[in-house]
């Protein structure tokens, strides 16, 4: 885990600690997911085009956030990678925060809508990409089903899912995706800079088909007494906890 | 079909009109498919992801025009998309629906299906 990584990981909890609500377990899986592609390059080539001066710039590729409970960690990346954020947060993704495209409350509702800017850049043969963030129980919606199978059918291979698996479970993703004509890329570790980025880099080449990266995460990534132990999904940390772990990653 | 061929027409003047078209199991537009095929969606019986959909193709400034749905059920969570529901004037022309959907910009347009 880089220093970069870690910074995040304590800005992230710093803010669920201040709104005094949030998911911190479930937003630590999906972290280095979004570090990656923000802060990932190829030969000093942003692999995910975007400008933090320019948020609305035209060219710039979009990331759709359907996990929601990630939210506290898409706001410190985009902090760190130089947005202008309110000083009061959305709980939930709205768009008036610069760098978030979507305005979302429901599950599933961010990936039925990065289908359909994957589908206007198809239509409009444009040169830019959508990244979607969705959690492994978003996929227990019918209308995600209805997305993905529709992404398929039209060939959108403009559209990259990233698929936060932090629930390990004997679902056969790969099957199931590549069943509705998905390519699938799965992460060794999906917590690793160097793999999550390679996994970006490949999923912006496929053509004709649209690319599921399936990561299988951990729970609390990163904080040594909380991985993967259910009781700190939901945890808001106190002061005195925010300083252990500052001392533990910092 | 009367609105079919009135958006055969639009859609030379309109270039980012985009239809959605939600009836089961056969397409109710094949003139507008004919003429522009990459602009015609046939997702039959799928509503529950259409608005979402059609909420992703009106970030890129197109006027998403969905068939085959009515204002209920209609509630989506971003409360910035533009909704409107559009029906047949009381002649049974759709001559005004032009002008309509050059005012309204990018948005998503809702018809519902004729019975």
């Amino acid at each position: 885990m880089n220093l970069r990584q870690r910074e995040l990981r304590l800005e992230a909890l710093e803010l669920i600690s201040r709104m005094g609500e949030g998911s911190s377990g479930r937003m630590l899986s999906s972290i280095d997911l979004i570090e990656g592609l923000y802060f990932g390059e190829e030969n000093g080539r942003q692999i995910f085009k975007h400008n933090p001066k320019l948020p609305q710039w035209e060219g710039r590729d979009y990331f759709v956030l359907s996990k929601i409970e990630a939210l506290p960690a898409l706001h410190a990346v985009l902090q760190k990678d130089g947005y202008t954020l309110p000083e009061v947060l959305p709980f939930f993704p709205n768009r008036k925060v610069p760098g978030v495209e979507v305005t979302t409350e429901e599950h599933a509702y961010g990936l039925c809508m990065a289908v359909g800017m994957a589908q206007a850049i198809q239509i409009s043969h444009l040169n830019q990409h959508v990244f979607c963030l969705v959690g492994d129980y978003e996929l227990d919606h019918g209308r995600a089903w209805e997305a993905i199978m529709v992404a398929a059918e039209r060939k959108l291979d403009r559209l990259c899912l990233v698929l936060d698996e932090n629930n390990p479970n004997d679902y056969l993703w790969q099957e199931r995706f590549e069943s509705f004509g998905w390519k699938v890329i799965k992460l060794r570790d999906a917590h690793d800079h160097d793999e999550i980025v390679y996994g970006y880099m490949k999923a912006r080449l496929t053509l004709r088909k649209p690319t599921c990266i399936w990561a299988p995460t951990k729970k609390s990534a990163g904080i040594p007494f909380a991985e993967r132990k259910p009781e700190y999904d939901d945890t808001v940390f106190s002061d005195a906890e925010l300083q252990e772990i500052r001392t533990l990653l910092l | 079909m009367m609105l079919d061929i009135k958006l055969a027409q639009i859609g030379l003047k309109i270039k980012n009109l985009v239809v959605l078209d939600l009836t089961f199991s056969q397409g109710k537009f094949p003139e507008f498919k004919r003429a522009y095929e990459s602009r015609y969606i046939h997702l039959p019986g799928r509503k529950e992801m259409a608005l979402a959909f059609a909420g992703g193709l009106s970030a890129f400034g197109k006027i998403v025009l969905i068939y085959g749905m009515d204002s209920e059920g209609c509630e989506v969570p971003d409360r910035t998309l533009n909704i409107k529901l559009v029906e047949e004037g009381p002649e049974g022309q759709w001559e005004i629906f032009e002008e309509e959907l050059k005012a309204f910009g990018p948005a998503v347009l809702l018809i519902p299906e004729e019975v």
